[in-house]
């Protein structure tokens, strides 16, 4: 990818499309992006208690098993994505440590653990009124799927596939985004907001 | 709003989902002895019935599985959504 003012060529393997994005800012609105995260997607038979307890046992949080839970600590959130697959997040630089103490523990068993962190970026979206600018591109029933602290739902913002994962009983939101349509959606977000400035 | 429900997530508006065409059909088990017309029957012959039509569906921009709808092709109305491999439910139409 070659951009204007991106900086030094040995810069690039940081750099994403939202690495020279200003925050915005606006009446009870702000935009950022999140450092990078680890993402492990995980896939197993729920039913399997050995799996599950393995899971528990290397993370401290059990895989959550309703539809749009989110279970997290100090080091990992698991986020369900369907009845038989979730997001396990942990820091960047724990990625490799975590899908390998998983693959140990369960050897021999059913399942399957790729690492999806490239695949997605995080933009933050906080402040009271992100409800109003969300509702403008997603179908979505915020007051239902997503009114509470450790809820996640996958949907559709404008034009782009998100999952949208909600940290705290004030509006806070991480929407994860395919690499491709974070800067589309970063400006859509942006354009949306802009009734939100003084 | 139209609005669908997952069996998965729960209601949904229909633009997070995609319709694939008649649900439950059954792929002959031995298609090399299955004559022709077997054979064309399954892969090009549906159903096109006045009344309750049994799709499968997917709800991709949601949890991306796929699950049963059992929807009527007057009224459009769906009246029951379920999941993979449940029986399929009694047409009380007629």
């Amino acid at each position: 990818m070659i951009r204007k003012g991106l900086g030094k060529m040995t810069n690039l393997q940081f750099s994403s499309p939202l690495t020279l994005k200003q925050d915005f800012l606006g009446e009870g609105i702000k935009i950022n992006s999140t450092e990078y995260v680890g993402k492990i997607n995980f896939r197993c038979d729920p039913n399997n208690s050995l799996i599950f307890n393995g899971i528990k046992d290397i993370t401290g949080i059990n895989l959550p098993l309703k539809s749009g839970e989110v279970f997290g600590n100090n080091d990992y959130r698991i986020q369900w994505l369907g009845p038989n697959e979730w997001i396990l997040q942990c820091a960047d630089n724990q990625r490799e440590l975590l899908i390998n103490n998983i693959k140990s523990k369960l050897a021999g068993e059913h399942f399957s653990i790729t690492d999806v962190s490239d695949y997605y970026l995080t933009i933050r979206l906080s402040g009271v009124n992100s409800n109003e600018i969300l509702s403008k591109g997603t179908p979505l029933d915020l007051e239902k799927f997503i009114c509470n602290k450790d809820m996640c739902a996958q949907t559709y913002i404008a034009k782009a596939t998100v999952l949208i994962d909600r940290l705290s009983n004030e509006p806070l939101y991480d929407i994860s985004v395919r690499w491709s349509y974070a800067e589309y959606l970063w400006e859509w977000l942006v354009d949306s907001s802009l009734e939100f400035t003084k | 709003m139209f609005v669908i429900r997952c069996p998965y997530c729960g209601e949904r508006d229909q633009t997070e989902f995609t319709c694939h065409g008649e649900a439950h059909i059954a792929r002959p088990k031995n298609p090399n002895e299955v004559s022709d017309k077997k054979w064309g029957e399954y892969l090009f012959f549906r159903t096109n019935p006045k009344g309750y039509h049994y799709e499968r569906w997917t709800h991709d921009h949601g949890c991306r599985r796929w699950f049963n709808v059992k929807r009527h092709t007057v009224t459009d109305k769906i009246v029951q959504t379920y999941k993979m491999g449940e029986s399929k439910p009694e047409d009380n139409s007629a």
